[in-house]
């Protein structure tokens, strides 16, 4: 019986295959970073191909849609293009007729604490950081592999190019004050990791030691498409950067220029129609090539701003139309002005027809073209005194928008102000007005005789006042120990 | 006959307990005098007595009857109460009742036959102490929250584990037919729950399926028909087109005297002309104009009234009539048993069709089981089952605008279900039917709907397509060996495989997918576990010792794969095959493994049956954690004591006293991701892989802790049971303490760190209560027998330690000393009668910053700070009672549910004050909020959007979470007697029964059921339905 005892017991432990490699699973759903290393070490190229897939996939979440990850995505919320919208309809030069989405923006509501519209931005830009730290930490600084030499530098431009967005919407212009508070600094590769608000000067003593190493670091780059930074785009940032802190206008028209060369501006007639969907475009320097997969549908740029378009605007008239003194102010000589509709347009008072989307949403989205450049070299070089080359640049610019314009013979304050309303005009609905209202010290007002405004966006302030900032979001005093409530900005 | 003359007569009869055995040794007693007897061997017995005696008739551990003679022969069956011999399923095999150490509660087969409810978890709610259950959707087919004593996690599953008979079951309850099921048994306690070690943190749920049973052959079949409704009234909406109109110009004039500065005439008279259009620049209008009068005529400036009557309506449609139904549902079910010593078959065929109360929304299942049992050589037996499941649920979309009770509430009575010109003519396509308003123009409607354009619910629900059809098969084969007498092997082995096909087609017609030709995206999912359980058990009795040992080892192991495909434009309407599709828009496939292995071994000793002793221990390992941190120990131990049995205790009414006391330690790996759903890598980084124009692109998704390792809690529990006045009573109370350490957590990071939540053990917490069942026939006679049950449970929670000050999580906060659930909101401070502001309560700040204590209001909601309320939503008190009636042939059972105390948070209510134009309002709107004419009101302002936030989350929401409910009424109707003698057919029930009968709340339309603990009462959820249905019920 013993015997037999343990013949059995035996056998059932034979059963027993004590298979403990069974409890170790593979990912098959999202990639855990032990395969990305495992892959990473399996060949050079490989390692370079995961920190490429990084630097990707922020391209990717600029267009992506509900980068909040609410549970409930709003249509408000695709990425850069949502918050280059949401900059418009805060300056004079924007209406939205309809209080719904993007109201939050033009009635400024969604700039206090509570709404999710600072948390949209504050949430998107660190996102980006956090994931291009990731970049930057894994390649050294004095790197010699050129393939990799390049990804840092676009790495850190990138970085700078969203601290540079995220320290106008919560600070004023640098030059107002550059010790008020700043906003959270993060580069580990530096030993900078800074919780705390620190100060304005210190967020842009970061932004420009991004750029330096980037400019000085992309040389030989061939970009494969027109999604990807390269050293046009990288000059093009550092371009803005200055321009906006106005401290160094000899290197900001010389970067302006270098990033400009090399793209065709395109015609009048192209301006009029069809210039401001397709990334193949001459002047297009940066995008986001759209297709079946990426688009966003209704929660799209399209769909706020085409008029024509079938989404918010077209369908169920949400519109966004022009400033009626802005309109006015264009030359009737300027093509630019066959772009929008005027009062008694029959679609809507004053519509914009610049952005139109020739497919079914599929149209791709801008994010720096040439024109730009050559305004803020204009600018620049005004700023600095010299104002011949400053019309001489806005002449190249405005003589294929405008066929009777002669060059200008205005100068100091007369030349910067043609200067700067050709550049509302030329720039309308490309996320710039109201970062350039704040730096120009341009105030807010939009209830004046004739305006055109909503009644619920009829608001004037000064280009100084509290509610030119955005309030930090909640979430962040929530969980920072080094914010809190007296951190935080006027509501 | 009997006859007077006769007046010593003998009454004889057999004694005998439900099953028809008979009880040796019962007691005869003529009421009211010494003249007593017993039955012998048999049952059988013979006393002296006369016509209209009554005779009690008592045995141990029944309850006992009293009969009055009337004829010379008297048989009494006798029914077990605390049944000595009555076996409970508990961990890995059963115990008697008596035998039990730790907390365990039932519910029995006579209960669960008279749920209508597919998933019969839902109809648990309130009949174990102890168990929360909380039933999240009406939605047919979709399965409850359980919580077994409190809050067991902050950030892993709370959901307890449901074992089926013995193997751990990974599928859904909703596979499972009620019918098929002889018992529901929650395991609450450590000692009990420990033996199935990681996965019985949350307590467990045992279900019992029926089993063939030795003897002739037995059939019943159960036919039933019912009809579902709503079970609660929804919130007091607007239901009246001309009341919305004058409702939103009482809000418009608002926004524009608040919020613009108008002064009153000029509100007035602005907001009446642009009512339907918006010639003033506001930037909102209603759209649509009802009535056959001018657009800007349709109400009176001055007195806010209608100018017309709802005679001049243009439409009249209401979106109630058309999303819901009384749809009639039907269930058919037969079983068969029988069998011999050594072979034992049981056979059932069910099926049922569901069809819920909103439109297209309904689920089907069929169901068939088979079992047969073996028992040869006298050593070995062998059962074997196997069951098939098919459900079929159509289920239309929920979320966003699609559901049928969120839309019926928010859409304003003003915008029809079909297309009309602005004069009212219906607008009618090429076959002359009347289309559809998406509120877009699509159809060739006039204007577009400003609230939710794109969107109708009632055309999407008929013309999409959301099937989903699953096909489940259980397989288990349990076989034994007995080496010796006491020595017996023992292997289990299940296959549960189930697949799913998903259909999810938006239709072309309009809505989402309306233009673009349509989308479906079809899935495929399989899953499948294969389990093994290997025993070798040891039972022995040495004189008064009684020894029951285990050892054993399982495997579980779970695979998961996905597979689904997207493509949008179709080339005819209404086909959704891929195939006929031709933009492609997405693919996706991943699969998720699973597997938990573990050593079992587990001790029952008993000394004289007075002396209990449980022990056990599991050593186990599970794949979701890091190698280095996987395995774990978990332990119980308990002991009771009949101290009825003692010669000591002599307490004449007292027929059973037990005290019982248990301890145990197990522990949780179920760490879920911050929106939900398991994490099974948290140990590892996660990052997506996304399409950059043909690169690849990589985000970071999830940071991984490789630190991270098993959350533990151990358990105490104290209690007795008693059983009174002959079983008549019994009570059972306990007293039990939760202590978890290592709490699982997706701690919250700063936005700025680009990450929102970290994966880490974070602290300790405790959680206390008590539970008390009482139940017991509170009147027995020859006709009418009347059972009351009834229990209660309450308990406490604290957090005993946390690494940072405090942890924000949405409106509750966690501190050290506080509970898990205590509120941390904004402080409403009352309305200011002035302007109708709302106002909250924020710090007085000193000149360093700092709060002082004292308080000042402010009208701004970002400005206001957060506070600690004293308020939570844990009930005080919760549990449920009942009462089974039964009168000659009617059998009548009803019962309650009830919570007292702890506060919820009514967003649905306060939403419907903060619509935007186009969204429907409460009635409130017009009594309770301040208006220029209504300074005095309780509730603020109410402006388009609620642009101010007075009605922004703030103390505001708190309403009372007590609730008292009529679960389930059941009455049934024994026509046996009724039958005619030679027919074949044994036994006939007729049966009506109802659930979610009706329901006592704070306010009507809000729930508190459908919660939990930490979310809203269902937004914009599916609302709990009541059926009421009729069957029949006979046995062969």
């Amino acid at each position: 019986m013993k015997t037999r005892l343990l013949y059995f017991i035996a056998i059932s432990f034979l059963v027993i295959s004590c298979a403990e490699d069974d409890l170790n699973h593979e990912a098959k759903s999202l990639v855990t970073e032990k395969q990305l290393l495992e892959l990473a070490e399996s060949s050079p190229e490989a390692a370079l191909t995961i920190n490429l897939g990084v630097e990707d996939g922020q391209y990717s979440y600029m267009r992506e849609y509900n980068t909040a990850s609410f549970t409930d995505g709003r249509h408000d919320d695709f990425g850069q293009k949502a918050i280059d919208l949401g900059v418009d309809l805060l300056s004079n030069d924007m209406v939205s007729v309809i209080d719904s989405w993007f109201g939050n923006y033009y009635a400024y509501r969604g700039r206090t604490q509570d709404f999710s519209t600072t948390y949209v931005i504050w949430n998107f830009y660190y996102a980006v950081i956090m994931n291009v730290n990731s970049i930057i930490g894994k390649i050294a600084e004095d790197v010699t592999d050129d393939n990799l030499k390049h990804l840092r530098a676009r790495a850190m431009a990138i970085r700078a190019y969203s601290y540079f967005n995220l320290i106008r919407f919560y600070q004023h212009t640098y030059s107002k004050n550059p010790s008020a508070p700043g906003v959270p600094l993060y580069a580990p590769e530096q030993g900078i990791d800074n919780k705390s608000r620190g100060t304005v000067q210190e967020v842009y003593d970061l932004i420009l030691s991004d750029l330096d190493y980037a400019f000085k670091n992309i040389d030989g780059y061939n970009r494969p498409s027109k999604e990807k930074l390269n050293k046009n785009i990288i000059a093009g940032i550092y371009a803005r950067v200055l321009l906006e802190t106005k401290t160094d206008d000899a290197l900001c028209a010389q970067m302006a220029n270098v990033a400009r060369t090399g793209f065709s501006l395109m015609s009048a007639t192209e301006w009029v129609n069809g210039g401001f969907d397709d990334i193949s475009n001459s002047e297009w320097m940066w995008g986001a090539d759209i297709n079946a997969e990426s688009s966003t549908i209704y929660a799209s740029f399209f769909a706020h701003i085409g008029t024509l378009n079938p989404g918010y605007t077209g369908i169920l008239g949400f519109h966004k139309t022009i400033d009626a003194r802005l309109y006015n102010a264009i030359p009737s000589t300027d093509s630019r002005k066959q772009a929008f509709g005027d009062a008694n347009d029959p679609v809507i008072p004053y519509a914009n027809y610049k952005f139109y989307d020739a497919t079914f949403f599929l149209g791709d989205y801008l994010y720096m073209r040439a024109a730009e450049m050559y305004l803020t070299e204009a600018e620049a070089l005004a700023r600095s005194g010299n104002d011949a080359g400053a019309a001489s640049v806005l002449y190249d610019l405005i003589s294929t928008r405008d066929s009777s314009y002669t060059l200008s013979t205005k100068t100091g304050s007369a030349l910067m102000n043609e200067i700067l309303l050709h550049r509302r005009i030329e720039l309308w609905g490309e996320g710039f007005a109201w970062f350039d209202m704040k730096r120009n010290g341009v105030a807010l007002e939009r209830d004046y005789t004739g305006s055109n405004h909503a009644a619920y966006g009829k608001k004037n302030f000064n280009s100084d006042a509290k509610e030119m900032l955005f309030q930090i979001p909640e979430r962040e005093l929530d969980n920072n120990t080094e914010i809190n409530d007296v951190d935080q900005n006027p509501i | 006959m009997f006859q007077v003359a006769l007046a010593q007569q003998n009454v004889s009869g057999t004694v005998t307990d439900a099953d028809g055995l008979p009880l040796p040794g019962a007691t005869v007693v003529v009421k009211g005098t010494a003249t007593a007897t017993t039955a012998d061997f048999d049952g059988n017995y013979t006393i002296a007595a006369e016509k209209g005696d009554v005779l009690v008739v008592s045995y141990v551990g029944y309850t006992a009857v009293e009969v009055t003679v009337s004829a010379a022969t008297a048989n009494v069956s006798l029914s077990s109460s605390t049944a000595l011999d009555e076996v409970v399923v508990t961990g890995y095999g059963t115990q008697r009742k008596l035998a039990l150490t730790g907390s365990v509660g039932e519910i029995s087969a006579e209960a669960l036959d008279k749920t209508r409810n597919p998933n019969v978890i839902q109809s648990a709610v309130g009949k174990v102490a102890g168990v929360q259950v909380f039933n999240n959707s009406g939605q047919p087919g979709s399965g409850p929250t359980v919580r077994i004593r409190g809050v067991g996690s902050l950030y892993a599953s709370s959901a307890p584990l449901y074992v089926v008979d013995g193997v751990p079951f990974n599928g859904s309850i909703n596979t499972i037919n009620p019918q098929d099921i002889s018992s529901i048994t929650f395991l609450k306690d450590a000692s009990s729950v420990a033996i199935y070690g990681s996965r019985g943190s949350n307590g467990v749920v045992i279900i019992t399926t029926k089993s063939s049973k030795q003897g002739e052959i037995k059939a019943s079949i159960d036919v039933s028909t019912s009809v579902s409704t709503r079970a609660t009234k929804d919130y007091d909406r607007i239901t009246d087109p001309r009341r919305y109109y004058e409702g939103f110009f009482i809000v418009s004039r608002n926004t524009l005297m608040h919020d613009l500065g108008y002064n009153d005439a000029t509100a007035r008279a602005v907001a009446a002309a642009n009512l339907v259009t918006d010639n003033a620049g506001l930037g909102y209008s209603l759209g649509y104009n009802a009535y056959g009068v001018a657009n800007d005529a349709l109400i009176d400036p001055e007195t806010g009234l209608l100018t017309t009557s709802n005679k001049y309506l243009r439409w009249n449609e209401s979106w109630d009539d058309y999303m819901f139904n009384n749809n009639l549902s039907s269930k058919v079910f037969m079983n068969v048993s029988g069998g011999s010593e050594n072979s034992k078959t049981y056979f059932s065929l069910g099926h049922e069709l569901n069809d819920s109360y909103a439109v297209n929304s309904d689920f089907q299942r069929t169901t068939a089981t088979f079992k047969h049992s073996f028992k040869f050589k006298d050593k070995i037996s062998l059962d074997s089952s196997i069951n098939y499941a098919h459900t079929v649920q159509n289920t239309p979309d929920q979320g966003g605008y699609a559901g049928a009770f969120s839309w019926t509430r928010s859409i304003a009575p003003i915008y029809p279900v079909f297309g009309y010109k602005t004069d009212g003519t219906p607008i009618l396509d090429a076959s002359g039917n009347h289309v559809y308003d998406f509120g877009d123009k699509s159809t060739g409607t006039p204007t577009a709907r400003p609230y939710a354009g794109f969107a109708n619910p009632y055309a999407t629900s008929l013309l999409d397509e959301k099937v989903f059809t699953t096909n489940n098969i259980n397989a288990t084969i349990n076989a034994s060996f007995d080496i010796t007498d006491n020595l017996t092997l023992r292997h289990v082995a299940n296959v549960l495989s189930r697949t799913t096909q998903g259909v999810s087609y938006d239709t072309s017609v309009g809505g989402d997918a309306g233009n673009v030709g349509g989308r479906s995206e079809p899935s495929a999912a399989s899953s499948f576990t294969f389990s093994n359980q290997t025993f070798l058990e040891y039972k022995n009795s040495f004189g008064k010792h009684s020894v029951d040992a285990l050892v054993g080892y399982e495997t579980n192991d779970w695979k998961n794969v996905n597979l689904s495909a997207q493509k949008t434009k179709f080339l005819l309407p209404q086909e959704n095959v891929l195939n006929q599709g031709i933009t492609m828009e997405s693919m996706n496939n991943s699969e998720y493994d699973y597997t938990v292995m573990g050593y079992i071994s587990r001790l029952y000793y008993n000394y004289d049956e007075k002396y209990f002793l449980s022990a056990n221990y599991r050593n186990d390992a599970s794949s979701v954690f890091d190698p280095s941190v996987r395995w774990g120990n978990f332990y119980g131990a308990g002991v009771a004591w009949r101290v009825s049995q003692e010669n000591f205790f002599d307490v004449s009414f007292v027929d059973e006293f037990k005290l019982k006391a248990s301890l145990g330690q197990v522990g949780n790996d179920r760490i879920l991701y911050p929106g939900g759903g398991r994490n099974y890598l948290a140990y590892q980084d996660q990052f997506s892989v996304t399409n950059n124009n043909g690169d690849f692109g990589l985000s970071l998704a999830y940071q991984g802790n490789p630190a991270l390792t098993w959350e533990t809690s151990t358990n105490t529990n104290v209690g007795f049971e008693a059983s009174l006045f002959n079983s008549r009573l019994n009570i059972d109370f306990e007293y039990f303490t939760r202590k978890v350490e290592d709490l699982l957590f997706n701690t919250p990071q700063p936005p700025s760190s680009g990450l929102p939540s970290f994966p880490e053990n974070v602290g300790d917490m405790e959680n206390r209560g008590w539970e008390l069942t009482l139940s017991g026939t509170a009147y027995t006679s020859e006709d009418l027998t009347v059972d009351l049950n009834f229990n209660i449970s309450t308990f406490e929670n604290e957090i005993t330690k946390l690494p940072r000050e405090f942890i924000d999580a949405g409106s509750f906060r966690y501190e050290e000393g506080r509970s898990l659930y205590e509120y941390y909101l904004r402080e409403f401070a009352g309305v200011n009668p002035i302007n109708g502001a709302a106002t909250f309560y924020k710090d007085i700040l000193d000149a360093d910053g700092n709060p002082t204590g004292e308080r000042n209001v402010t009208e701004t909601y970002a400005e206001a700070d957060e506070y600690y309320l004293d308020k939570s939503p844990i009930p005080d008190f919760y549990g449920g009672f009942g009462a089974s009636v039964q009168y000659k042939k009617f059998n009548l059972g009803i019962n309650f549910a009830y919570s007292i105390g702890g506060y919820g948070r009514d967003a649905t209510y306060f939403s419907m004050l903060r619509s935007e134009p186009g969204e429907n309002f409460h009635n409130d709107l017009f009594t309770k909020t301040w208006t220029p004419e209504n300074t005095s009101a309780q509730l603020p302002i109410v402006v388009k959007n609620d642009d101010n936030t007075y009605y922004g989350t703030s103390s505001l929401y708190f309403i009372d979470n007590s609730y008292l409910s009529i679960q389930d009424i059941s009455l049934s109707y024994d026509l046996s007697a009724d039958l005619p003698d030679n027919i074949f057919i044994d036994n006939a029930t007729l049966y009506a029964a109802a659930d979610n009968v009706y329901l006592w709340s704070a306010r009507q339309g809000y729930d508190p059921r459908t919660a939990g603990l930490t979310a809203l009462a269902a937004e914009s959820d599916y609302s709990l339905l009541r059926n009421i249905s009729l069957g029949l019920k006979l046995t062969f």
